[in-house]
């Protein structure tokens, strides 16, 4: 009988980076033994020697990978010239000029037809040049031409770059996010007339956009190029998926605000393996363990928690705080937080544990911590709370909603303002002192977690959603 | 039964007062209502009991009297209190310099802040989002306190831009530190030192830091410059070092380098300001006198800061 296979496209994540996004996908794969899987991972550059770091699940066909700035034709002895006819280069004008129509599809598929043109013939040509000339005298006239040229040949080359490689074959595509997963996803459905799911575990535009906005790579006159590029790209995804779905109702919310029709619009919150995460047995130990899942990475702030903890050491003895995750991806900011952690002389009382089978550390915690600027819906506080532990959380992404919402049962932890370290200590130690309220907190988090998030429970939707694409 | 009738009514009367003049609870219609009340029970309790109407009576009638007349009293006192406080208020003249323009007030610092207020307090979460992303005020500490605003507000996209944001700033602040303090370690060069230790005191007073980490840096801050001050004992050190000893309260230090210090006489300028303000802060009204008269006989001349203080106080050169 044959299986169906599925293309996941995912940008910056699965099998190289660890976080949510990716122990999602690995969990999809997993928890999809009747079906193959294919990835189509898209990473920025081939120089920076990515890793797999996931074991290779046995339904798991075949990784290709995209390197999105590796343009490797950009070479003049390579120069063919371009075959687009007036009425394709009208098509294109008007992709270029980020406007959505009707021949948006049009104008995907002439831009990633190596045939009519390459990377480098396309955005070197006088057609190019011209277009380039023209929005920049009717939006950009006051500002520098030669920054306004750079910007916006980048964005188009970035985009055919990625557009002019093959993709895998299969029977459905799925991209976790829109920009240029999204498109590749739309693209695959055009050239294969295969369906396509996109699931968002943030909202891409508004991510990029404050990528964008922190930047200092793109000059602030320019921002904007980027910002509406990002958005336009999430609205081809939004426009040709056949599903947009998201992790909870606020994103949702957001996705239909950016241009996602409501009636493809669906909600399928995070998972975890409860059973499993349940049968771990809490350690009993003298000491009072505070900690957290996370990666050693700017956007978890674990700066705040680790002054939080610096606050907390003054009430609190005998206390450890544990960082259980990898600490390789951004070693600039993993030796800030040690020299930190040396300032506050905390060196005995935090650990870092690097990437480790969680199930060995969760029985440890007695409070488990999420101190991040953004996240999604946190896989991480999902598996603390079928553990039994209490979560401070800052008020981020779905971390209210999962905690709090939920009348039913009850409040299962305590939110705080983001990069507020006096409040969290102040929440660490107030539940520190009320053993009862700690116990209670626990409990409310296993029986919300296993009423609304169980593995389960959101495999067979997909299963359900992939069988529909299918038939 | 007659004595607890008093009684009781003597009680209430008190408290009526108590109510009316320490915890200023009841207004002027109310207080007279409750003491005709006591009036009105002591007039028909007399007239029940068949007491002599005459002098009982005369009682219950002066009871609202003498509530009216305390009540008047304490109007006229307190105006009078509040007239202090109009005067000292309107006395414009010690905030103009010689331009008549207001000193020490930064018009477009207020004025941004009012209005920054402003758009926390009643706009939009879309303008909110553009406020928190663009208002960009030289003052870092007006920006940061508009990120805490935003940091609790009902609307989770502007939590979400204001952690953004402030995380930016803060781990901009970290990171420039670190630089510096890598930079001076390395060279030791008294340029460096002047340029960790000015960022550092900034860093300090712009309410990023704050609580337990603030009181912490502040103790880092004070190590550098006691480790530095072992070489170089530039004036200017030891007065940045007096400021942090002064926020910590480490009174008993400052006093002890301050009277080393002042045998070189050339710096006393600087070091009678600190002692002014270390017994201004200590509540040492005797010490600011004795600096006073210091002041005096040294015929040093009197900075602008320890005049306002001695004003304050009272002491008049």
């Amino acid at each position: 009988m044959k299986r169906q296979v599925i293309c996941i496209i995912a940008e910056g994540s699965y099998p190289y980076v660890v976080g949510g996004v990716s122990s999602w996908i690995h969990q999809l794969i997993n928890g999809h033994p009747e079906k193959y899987f294919k990835i189509l991972s898209i990473l920025p550059s081939e120089k920076e020697k990515a890793k797999v770091m996931y074991e290779r699940p046995s339904n798991l066909l075949e990784v290709k990978t995209i390197y999105l700035a590796d343009i490797y034709e950009h070479r003049v002895d390579k120069k063919i010239f371009m075959k687009y006819d007036d009425i394709e280069e009208n098509i294109i004008s008007r992709f270029i000029n980020m406007e959505l129509s009707e021949d948006t599809k049009k104008a995907l598929e002439l831009i990633s037809n190596k045939e009519k043109s390459s990377v480098f013939d396309f955005t070197t040509s006088d057609f190019f040049w011209d277009k380039i000339c023209s929005k920049y005298e009717n939006e950009y006239m006051e500002k520098e031409f030669n920054n306004f040229y750079w910007s916006y040949k980048s964005v188009f080359m970035f985009l055919m770059n990625v557009l002019q490689n093959e993709i895998p074959e299969a029977d459905l595509y799925h991209s976790v996010s829109t920009g240029y997963a999204g498109v590749l996803g739309v693209l695959a459905k055009i050239k294969y007339n295969k369906p396509y799911y996109l699931t968002e575990h943030g909202v891409y535009a508004r991510e990029r956009e404050e990528d964008i906005i922190k930047s200092h790579w793109v000059g602030n006159d320019f921002k904007k190029i980027w910002i509406d590029y990002f958005y336009f790209l999430s609205k081809i995804a939004y426009k040709y998926s056949d599903k947009i779905i998201s992790l909870f109702k606020y994103n949702s919310d957001l996705q239909i605000l950016f241009g996602a029709p409501k009636e493809k619009t669906f909600i399928i919150s995070n998972g975890v393996d409860v059973d499993s995460f349940s049968k771990i047995e809490k350690e009993k130990t003298k000491k009072f363990i505070v900690g957290s899942i996370l990666r050693i990475v700017p956007i978890k702030d674990v700066k705040m928690m680790i002054k939080a903890f610096k606050i907390v050491t003054n009430t609190i003895e005998n206390i450890e705080l544990y960082l259980i995750g990898p600490y390789g991806e951004d070693t600039g900011y993993y030796e800030e937080c040690k020299e930190l952690i040396d300032d506050l002389k905390l060196n005995s009382q935090i650990i870092f544990t690097g990437k480790v089978d969680v199930k060995d550390y969760l029985g440890k915690l007695n409070i488990f911590l999420l101190s991040s600027i953004s996240e999604g819906q946190p896989l991480s506080m999902l598996e603390a709370m079928s553990v039994k532990i209490p979560v401070i959380a800052t008020d981020v992404g779905d971390c209210r909603g999962v905690l709090t919402n939920h009348k039913e049962i009850g409040c299962a932890g305590v939110i705080v303002p983001p990069t507020s370290s006096a409040i969290m200590a102040a929440e660490i130690i107030a539940l520190y002192k009320n053993e009862s309220r700690l116990k209670l907190l626990g409990e409310r988090g296993y029986e919300i977690v296993n009423k609304y998030y169980r593995a389960d429970q959101f495999l067979n939707i997909y299963t359900k959603l992939y069988e529909e694409g299918w038939s | 039964m007659y004595k607890l009738t008093i009684l009781l009514l003597t009680i209430f009367e008190g408290q009526i007062t108590y109510m009316t003049f320490y915890l200023e609870e009841l207004n002027f219609l109310n207080f007279l209502l409750l003491h005709s009340l006591v009036s009105l029970i002591l007039f028909f309790y007399n007239q029940y009991s068949k007491r002599d109407a005459l002098i009982y009576n005369r009682l219950s009638f002066t009871v609202p009297f003498v509530g009216i007349f305390l009540y008047f009293l304490n109007i006229v006192f307190s105006k009078e209190k509040d007239f202090k406080i109009v005067d000292e208020v309107f006395d414009f003249k010690k905030y103009l310099d010689d331009k008549f323009f207001l000193k020490g007030i930064n018009i477009n610092k207020e004025l941004k802040l009012i209005s920054a207020i402003d758009t926390m307090n009643i706009e939009g979460e879309k303008e909110k989002k553009i406020f928190i992303m663009e208002f960009k005020p030289e003052d870092i500490k007006i920006r940061v306190r508009m990120l805490k605003k935003g940091l609790i507000d009902k609307d989770i996209e502007v939590v979400h831009y204001s952690a953004i944001e402030f995380n930016k700033l803060s781990e901009r602040f970290d990171k420039q530190l670190r630089k510096y303090k890598k930079k001076y370690l390395s060279s030791k060069k008294e340029k460096d030192f002047d340029d960790l230790i000015i960022f550092y005191g900034n860093l300090l007073k712009n309410e990023i830091l704050e609580g337990d980490i603030l009181n912490l840096h502040r103790e880092l801050y004070i190590k550098i410059l006691e480790e530095r001050i072992e070489e170089d004992k530039r004036l200017k050190n030891y007065i940045r070092l007096l400021d942090m000893y002064l926020i910590t309260e480490k009174y008993d230090l400052v006093e002890k380098e301050c009277q080393k210090l002042s045998k070189v006489k050339e710096y006393n300028f600087d070091i009678y300001i600190i002692l002014t303000k270390l017994y201004y802060e200590s509540k040492n009204l005797i010490g600011l006198k004795k600096m006073n008269s210091k002041y005096k006989t040294e015929e040093i001349l009197m900075s602008k800061e320890v005049e306002n203080i001695f004003k304050i106080c009272g002491i008049e050169r």
